[in-house]
């Protein structure tokens, strides 16, 4: 038997729905998170925020995570997406989906992920002024 | 031993530099004493320098992690991805 499938990316800009939802032979449950930006920062308005990522070592550990992620909650696969550069308020900026046989280990496995990144990946946001030039 | 330290995102905006150069003592180098050196070389940082981390050759370590030569060292401050 295979291990998990796992991935991770960095993109330019805000993240795009993905061409295929993550789909894995088996799994009865298929979680996808969409991390979006609000449009408001401490009651302030923003035209979005700004991403800032310490290359190449955030996309590595995007994935450890991943990995990690799906080894301790025993999902089936892992799919991670995480903007750099500049996303407008709105527009998604963090995309994670899982597959798992089951909803209870899926949904383990995004909330133990997302606050893993929160704690330890190497991205930093910016809020963007709209009058900004 | 000369030392760059890479910075990122609010550190990186409280210094206005995306790296530091600092002199550390010659002889073992740990990341806990690249702390001190740091927080008596850059005041802006001396206050919230206890929340950072360092990363040495893009690993996070804690501060008995050894600095060599060559290494890449960078200050981790609070992220905010996701």
């Amino acid at each position: 038997m295979t291990g998990p499938d796992v991935s991770a990316t960095l993109v330019e800009g805000p993240v795009r729905p993905p061409a295929t939802p993550l789909s894995v032979p088996g799994a009865g449950a298929l979680f996808a998170f969409q991390g979006v930006v609000r449009p408001l920062e401490q009651d302030r308005r923003i035209a979005g925020l700004t991403y800032e990522s310490y290359d190449p070592m955030a996309e590595r550990m995007l994935g450890e995570l991943a990995r990690e992620a799906a080894s301790l909650h025993g999902v089936l696969a892992v799919r991670v997406v995480h903007s750099r550069g500049f996303v407008p308020a709105g527009a998604c900026s963090f995309l994670l989906e899982v597959a798992a046989f089951h909803r209870k280990e899926a949904v383990a496995a995004v909330d133990w992920y997302v606050d893993r990144l929160k704690r330890d990946v190497p991205i930093w946001k910016r809020p963007v002024d709209p009058e900004a030039p | 031993m000369q030392v760059e330290i890479l910075l990122f995102g609010p550190l990186a905006s409280l210094t206005g530099e995306n790296r530091l150069v600092v002199e550390a003592p010659a002889g073992t180098l740990t990341c806990g004493a690249l702390r001190e050196v740091v927080k008596a070389t850059h005041p802006a940082l001396a206050s919230s320098l206890r929340l950072h981390r360092f990363a040495v050759n893009q690993e996070l370590v804690d501060d008995a992690a050894p600095v060599r030569e060559g290494d890449e060292v960078a200050l981790i401050g609070m992220v905010s991805g996701g």
